[in-house]
């Protein structure tokens, strides 16, 4: 007969996913229960923190696989993993440009831009993030991006945004504009666990790049909204993908060296996904702030066009990169094909 | 190499053991430092059987409760190998910078 203790801790195995817990639930509960000692008063217990933290932490590597995972798991964590790259790269680059238009002159001598004692703050979290993660922090970096989205997310909530929140009229603008903060946050956290391999350090490149560009939409004329670059960034990134990276990594005669390597490495499933997942709350912001946009403006005017161009060839890209995401990830072998320990001898 | 993954691997360098056996040697080979929940030791078996570092060895049943036997394998034993080394160099630098360190006379 099963005791309380055994029941709860089935119950905390629950958080892994089904094919998993198939194979491996009775040998973890013979180990769980191996090590206690079997009097009435323990059977009644609960199992320790500890316990469900490290079950909780192995569920979240069994789906968003590092290291040694089976191809379709490392493919959700290299999803998810490349999600919160762009996004808090994304961030540092917002908060970079911030910081430069309110230290350097603009065109009239002084700066355009006035830095609040939040901004500085927000600015200085986003990229020690980013940096902790790239110089192989992780664990620091998973906390602090955490807490930096969501100080981001309250700084937001002033008296007039929560009456037009419950109003109802910028809900869908304000939820999106928190998706792209909150999802890349929330990515960090759980797809760099202790099994994800480093990103990288060529990713710090991304940040000042992703700067330059928004000094660059600057001096063009536009809407100045950050959406319009974050739709033109991932659409152009959507149709490279679709059309060239995709095909590139097919094997053919003169595919080989350094381009074929990186053919290989971006044609998996974790580019279109993570794109279609950054692409949602863009649009979701975008296409609304556009709506209103035209719905004010006496005049057609051409930058409005290619804009609204834009975003709707983004909302036509984004279902395909969805459904070669998936389609590319169905292809990779289950995890249950798969045993996680070796055959028996 | 983490140090949980080290120790997994010392743990199995003797004889093949089941997860219970592991954790339980695991505790004994770090004096009692490092108490593994039964959800990291498979997250740690998992990733160094994807590996190829360990492998399944048998299973069992016993009392109505399944077993299963894990080993190092020969990749796995070359990775200790290789990780225990690189430790001894670390303690041996660190052992005569002390040792250097408490010989020299006191400086004012």
């Amino acid at each position: 007969m099963r005791t309380l203790l055994e029941e709860r801790y089935r119950f905390l195995l629950r958080m892994l996913p089904a094919g998993y817990r198939a194979r491996r639930e009775e040998e973890m509960v013979a180990t769980y229960l191996e090590g206690m000692t079997g009097t009435e008063e323990e059977g009644l217990g609960r199992p320790r923190w500890s316990e469900a933290r490290g079950i909780a932490g192995l569920a979240v590597r069994v789906r968003l696989g590092g290291t040694g995972a089976p191809a379709r798991s490392l493919a959700r964590g290299e999803t998810v993993r490349l999600v919160a790259l762009l996004g808090v790269a994304a961030q540092v680059a917002i908060s970079l440009h911030g910081a430069a238009r309110a230290l350097l002159p603009g065109r009239s001598g002084s700066p355009v831009w006035t830095l609040t004692w939040p901004d500085v703050l927000l600015t200085l979290g986003w990229t020690a993030a980013f940096i902790l993660l790239i110089a192989g922090f992780a664990r620091p970096a998973r906390v602090l991006v955490l807490a930096v989205a969501a100080a981001q997310v309250l700084a937001s909530l002033d008296a007039e945004r929560l009456t037009a929140l419950l109003s109802g009229s910028e809900a869908v603008i304000w939820a999106s504009w928190t998706a792209l903060m909150v999802v890349p946050a929330v990515a960090l956290a759980t797809g760099f666990h202790r099994d994800a391999p480093h990103p990288g350090h060529r990713w710090l490149a991304v940040p000042p790049a992703g700067a330059a560009l928004l000094a660059l939409h600057g001096l063009l004329p536009s809407l100045g909204s950050v959406y319009e670059v974050y739709s033109f960034a991932l659409l152009i990134g959507g149709l490279t993908w679709l059309t060239v990276t995709r095909r590139a990594a097919e094997p053919g005669p003169g595919k080989r060296g350094r381009y074929a390597r990186w053919a290989a490495a971006w044609s998996g499933p974790q580019v279109p996904l993570a794109l279609f997942a950054l692409a949602v709350p863009t649009l979701g912001a975008w296409l609304p702030l556009l709506a209103a946009y035209w719905a004010s403006v006496p005049f057609v005017m051409p930058y409005l066009v290619v804009e609204t161009a834009g975003a709707v060839a983004l909302a036509l890209t984004a279902p395909a990169l969805l459904a070669a995401g998936v389609r590319a990830l169905r292809r990779l072998p289950a995890p249950e094909q798969l045993p996680t320990a070796a055959t028996p001898a | 190499m983490t140090e949980p993954a080290f120790l997994v691997l010392t743990a199995l360098a003797g004889e093949a053991r089941h997860g219970y056996g592991i954790v339980s040697e695991v505790e004994r080979l770090s004096d009692g430092r490092v108490s593994m929940p039964v959800g990291t030791l498979y997250g740690v078996l998992d990733r160094l059987a994807g590996e190829g570092l360990v492998e399944l060895d048998r299973e069992e049943v016993q009392q109505g409760r399944l077993r299963r036997y894990y080993r190092l394998t020969d990749p796995g034993a070359e990775a200790l190998a290789a990780e225990a080394r690189r430790l001894e160099a670390n303690v041996r630098a660190a052992t005569e910078r002390l040792r250097a360190r408490r010989t020299r006379p006191a400086t004012a």
